[in-house]
C-alpha cells in the first residue's frame, strides 16, 4: 500500500472488460482516517498509468468538491461512487457530524428529488458521472414508497448517473432480511451498472455483516456470472477485502479471486 | 422532516438504551419530541428501534467507534480491561461523533478525557505514553 504524506492509498487491479478486452484498471481508494490533505496527490504512484487507464474514484460526500476536482484533472478518474446512505447528520450538536455507519434512506418521492438535485450538483461540480451503490442494511427503512431498484433506477433516469452493484452487499440483505435476490435483478435496470463488487463477510452477533474479511460467496458468483452478460455498460468488476484480513484470506487466495474475475469478465468483454 | 428523522436514526444507533427506551415507550411521542418528525417518521422511528437488525446497527456503531482507540492506545484499552465499556460510554456521551473522524484526533480525544477523568481503580498511566502525536 503507497503512502503519499501521510494518507494511504489502496489500489487495486481490475479487468476492464469495455475498454479493452484483456487491459486492466486500477482503482484507487483513498483511506480518509488516515488523514492528510490532497496536497500530495502528485506523488501518488498510479500517475502516469493514468493517462491511458480510465481510474474511478471514490466520491466522500463530506470532502470539499474543488479538491476533488483538482484530483481528478491530474489522474483523470472516469467516475466516482458513493453509497446510497446517509453518513452524516444535521441536527445533532455537532453539524454534519458522522452517524458512524451509514444511514438506510427512505426510498420517498421527495428524498428522490432531494438526491437527484444533489447528484446533478456533483456530476456538474465534478465534470464526471456519479455512481451509487446499493447498500447493505440491518434496519431498512418500512414502507417506502420505491423498492431500492426502482429508486436507483428512477436516480439514474432523471440525473444520468450509474449504479455501483455491490452484488455482496445485496446477498447480505438476502440473509440479513429476506430479500429476494432475483427479483431486486429482475426490478434493477442493469444497463445502468458500471461496476460490481464482490466480497466476503462474516457473522457478528447473529447477523451476517459486509466486512469484507472472506472470499466471495458461491452465490454471489453465481450472481455475477448469471447477470453480468446483461449489464451492457459495466466497466470494471472489483474484489474488496479488508487490510486486516489478508494474512486469514491469504496472498495466494486473493490472486485467486482476481483471477477467477478474469474468467467473469472474459467472455463477456470479448463479446463486446 | 428528513434531517430531523436522520439525526433520529443515529441517536437511536448511538444508544442502545434509548432504542430500548422507544421499544417500551407507550407513547413515542415523548421520547422524540426533540425532533421534527411526520407521523411517518415516527412510525418509521418505532419500526426501527424494533427491528431486529438494530442490535447490529448498535453493534457495528459501537465498534466504528472503539477501533481507532483499540489500534492507537493498546495498552491503555488493556490496563482499562473490565472498565473499558464504561468508560468508553461515558466518554461516547460526553464526546458525540464530530463531522471528522479522525482515527489519531478520536484517541487523542479519548486520552486527554481520561486525564481529565481518571477511571476509578488502578491509575491507567499509558494515555501519557502512548497518545497520538
Amino acid at each position: 500500500m503507497p503512502a503519499v504524506g501521510n494518507r494511504l492509498f489502496r489500489i487495486t487491479s481490475h479487468p476492464g472488460p469495455e475498454s479493452r478486452p484483456g487491459a486492466w484498471d486500477l482503482k484507487v481508494h483513498c483511506d480518509d482516517e488516515t488523514g492528510a490533505d490532497w496536497a500530495g496527490a502528485d506523488e501518488i504512484s498510479v500517475d502516469g498509468t493514468a493517462d491511458d487507464l480510465p481510474l474511478p474514484h471514490i466520491y466522500d460526500g463530506d470532502s470539499d468538491t474543488g479538491e476533488n476536482t483538482d484530483l481528478s484533472a491530474r489522474l483523470g478518474f472516469a467516475w466516482y461512487s458513493e453509497h446510497l446512505s446517509s453518513f452524516a447528520t444535521m441536527r445533532g450538536a455537532v453539524p454534519n457530524a458522522q452517524a458512524g455507519l451509514g444511514l438506510p434512506v427512505p426510498y420517498d418521492e421527495d428524498v428522490l428529488d432531494l438526491l437527484c438535485a444533489k447528484v446533478d450538483h456533483v456530476q456538474d461540480r465534478l465534470d464526471l458521472r456519479l455512481l451509487l451503490e446499493n447498500p447493505a442494511v440491518f434496519t431498512p427503512v418500512p414502507d417506502c414508497e420505491f423498492t431500492e431498484p426502482a429508486f436507483l433506477n428512477e436516480l439514474c433516469r432523471r440525473t444520468g448517473c450509474g449504479v455501483l452493484l455491490d452484488l455482496h452487499n445485496l446477498y447480505t440483505n438476502v440473509r440479513t432480511n429476506g430479500v429476494d435476490s432475483a427479483a431486486y435483478l429482475a426490478e434493477l435496470e442493469l444497463a445502468y451498472v458500471v461496476e460490481i463488487h464482490l466480497a466476503g463477510g462474516s457473522e457478528l452477533g447473529g447477523f451476517y455483516t459486509d466486512s469484507h474479511a472472506d472470499v466471495t460467496p458461491s452465490e454471489v458468483w453465481r450472481l455475477a456470472y448469471e447477470h453480468l452478460p446483461a449489464m451492457s455498460a459495466l466497466r470494471s468488476v472489483i474484489f474488496e477485502f479488508h487490510e486486516s484480513s489478508v494474512d486469514r484470506i491469504g496472498v495466494s487466495v486473493i490472486v485467486e479471486e482476481l483471477e477467477r474475475i478474469h474468467e467473469l469478465v472474459a467472455p463477456v468483454a470479448a463479446s463486446r | 422532516m428528513l434531517a430531523d428523522f436522520q439525526q433520529a436514526m443515529a441517536d437511536l444507533i448511538a444508544s442502545p438504551q434509548r432504542c430500548q427506551q422507544l421499544r417500551e415507550a407507550a407513547d413515542s411521542t415523548v421520547l422524540l419530541a426533540d425532533y421534527r418528525l411526520t407521523r411517518r417518521e415516527r412510525d418509521r422511528l418505532v419500526a426501527i428501534a424494533a427491528h431486529p437488525g438494530m442490535s447490529a446497527n448498535c453493534t457495528v456503531y459501537r465498534s466504528n467507534r472503539l477501533t481507532p482507540l483499540v489500534l492507537n492506545l493498546p495498552d491503555t484499552c488493556a490496563a482499562l480491561g473490565p472498565r473499558l465499556r464504561d468508560t468508553v460510554d461515558r466518554f461516547w456521551a460526553a464526546h458525540p461523533t464530530d463531522n471528522f473522524v479522525h482515527f489519531l484526533i478520536e484517541s487523542n480525544r479519548f486520552a486527554t478525557y481520561l486525564e481529565d477523568n481518571p477511571p476509578a481503580g488502578p491509575e491507567v498511566h499509558e494515555p501519557y505514553n502512548e497518545r497520538p502525536p
